[in-house]
């Protein structure tokens, strides 16, 4: 077998496996004390739903970590006719 | 959301859904099993559940596919839409199920790590015939489990429904590898005719319903498949005319290209009022619901909104771009310009000059 392939991979796998340890590590404390600051739907304690978003945290744990970071809840969504209404209310 | 997130938010129609996913993917998985030692004898029964499960994802696929398509052609396919993300965590689980006992099977027997062994025990990336299929069905379950991953509504609001809804798009690169793995792995071991007819029959019929409803969209739409449509002609005082009145049946809408968008122009109670056609949940098309007890209800998941002012009835907090409506006679002039989200607009009354 090709060992350089072999490293390379090992290496591909190994940062794939330090960011999701790190993803964990951070989604533990997301779902436990950090998710109501950015996102208000996040009321009470709801075990289920705080266990069924782990999985996606850890894939998408810098985007909250930046979120945290500038104190920032979840943003609203852009498509033509917001920014459209956006625009031509600046504009008045 | 104006309310709490729950896991699932539980009903009748999803625990009805869910039984007869579940049973019937159930019934398949040990159908496959009974058929397969009915007449291949020789083969392992790991290796039957590998089939098994591999298969069973694959099918769902088409059917989780077909879905989308098929609603947009009937209303009759929309209780299927109802619940699809259920069909697709199931559909991802099949998969990881697969690639376990794939992985188990096949790679850990060396002194490589079984998913290191994946990727290089195989490293004819440049030749097509022996191309590591391995791979290509790796890539498509990172995507599926990405898919899975967001599933939930806590995912909607937090990445918003248009980056969703493109990371979900996904699912066309996730099928598109899955028959490279299909073609390149299953078939190139199993040269039974059924299969490889199956499996054409499958790509041909994707492509045809999304290519049938692709043109049937850009013909309601008066817009050409490719490339830009015309752009809405707008009178001196900034409205356009989308039509008559008597186009639109009562509680329901007309739907006219205005502002690079859709919108929805219903008439409802005598009156007339114009919302842009994206529902804030997954970007459904309001204008092909209809009003239910005094609010706009999305068809794909029951979203409601006020058709005055496009805010979601308490305790929902969603707001979607309002138009302001006028009529001439019965003709219907709706603005170039949209309103903020959760603008009130004053309907235009039928038949009031």
């Amino acid at each position: 077998m090709d060992s350089t392939a072999i490293a390379v991979v090992e290496w591909v796998i190994n940062l794939v496996r330090a960011y999701a340890i790190a993803g964990l590590i951070f989604a533990f404390l997301f779902v436990t004390f950090l998710v109501k600051r950015v996102d208000s739907g996040a009321q009470g304690w709801a075990l289920g739903f705080r266990v069924l978003i782990i999985p996606g945290v850890v894939a998408f744990w810098p985007m909250f970590a930046i979120r945290l970071l500038r104190g920032k809840g979840h943003p609203t969504e852009k498509n033509a006719h917001r920014l459209a209404a956006k625009q031509s209310a600046g504009a008045q | 959301m104006g309310v709490a997130y729950k896991a699932v938010q539980w009903n009748r129609q999803k625990f009805v859904y869910d039984i007869i996913l579940l049973s019937t993917v159930v019934f398949y998985l040990f159908c496959f099993e009974g058929i397969s030692l009915q007449f291949s004898s020789d083969l392992d029964l790991k290796g039957i559940w590998i089939r098994a499960f591999g298969s069973a994802a694959f099918i769902l696929l088409h059917v989780i596919l077909s879905i989308g398509p098929l609603s947009r052609l009937s209303a009759k396919f929309l209780p299927l839409l109802y619940n699809r993300r259920h069909m697709g965590v199931t559909m991802f689980i099949l998969a990881l199920l697969h690639a376990r006992d794939a992985l188990a099977w096949y790679h850990d027997f060396g002194n490589l790590e079984p998913i290191v062994s994946l990727f290089v025990s195989n490293t004819h990336y440049a030749d097509f015939v022996r191309f590591p299929f391995e791979a290509l069905g790796g890539v498509a379950l990172v995507i599926l489990f990405l898919m899975a991953a967001t599933s939930h509504d806590f995912w909607l609001t937090n990445l918003t429904a248009p980056v969703w809804k493109a990371l979900h798009m996904g699912v066309y690169l996730a099928y598109g590898l899955l028959v490279g793995h299909v073609v390149l792995g299953a078939l190139e071991t199993n040269t039974h005719p059924f299969l490889t007819l199956a499996v054409g029959v499958g790509f041909v019929w994707i492509v045809g319903i999304h290519l049938m409803t692709s043109l049937r969209e850009a013909q309601k739409d008066g817009a050409p498949l490719f490339g830009k449509p015309a752009k809405a002609q707008v009178d001196a005082d900034g409205f356009v005319h989308v039509g008559s009145v008597q186009d639109i049946p009562e509680n329901r809408a007309k739907i006219a290209v205005i502002a690079g968008e859709r919108v929805a122009i219903f008439k409802y109670d005598g009156q007339i009022s114009a919302i842009s056609n994206v529902c804030q949940h997954q970007n459904g098309p309001l204008g092909e619901g209809k009003v239910v007890d005094g609010c706009i209800t999305c068809p794909w998941h029951g979203y409601q909104y006020l058709p005055d002012s496009g805010i979601s009835p308490p305790p929902f907090t969603e707001k979607i771009p309002t138009f302001n409506v006028k009529l001439q006679g019965d003709q219907i002039l709706v603005s170039a310009k949209p309103n903020l989200p959760g603008t009130p607009v004053v309907p235009a009354v039928i038949g009031q000059v």
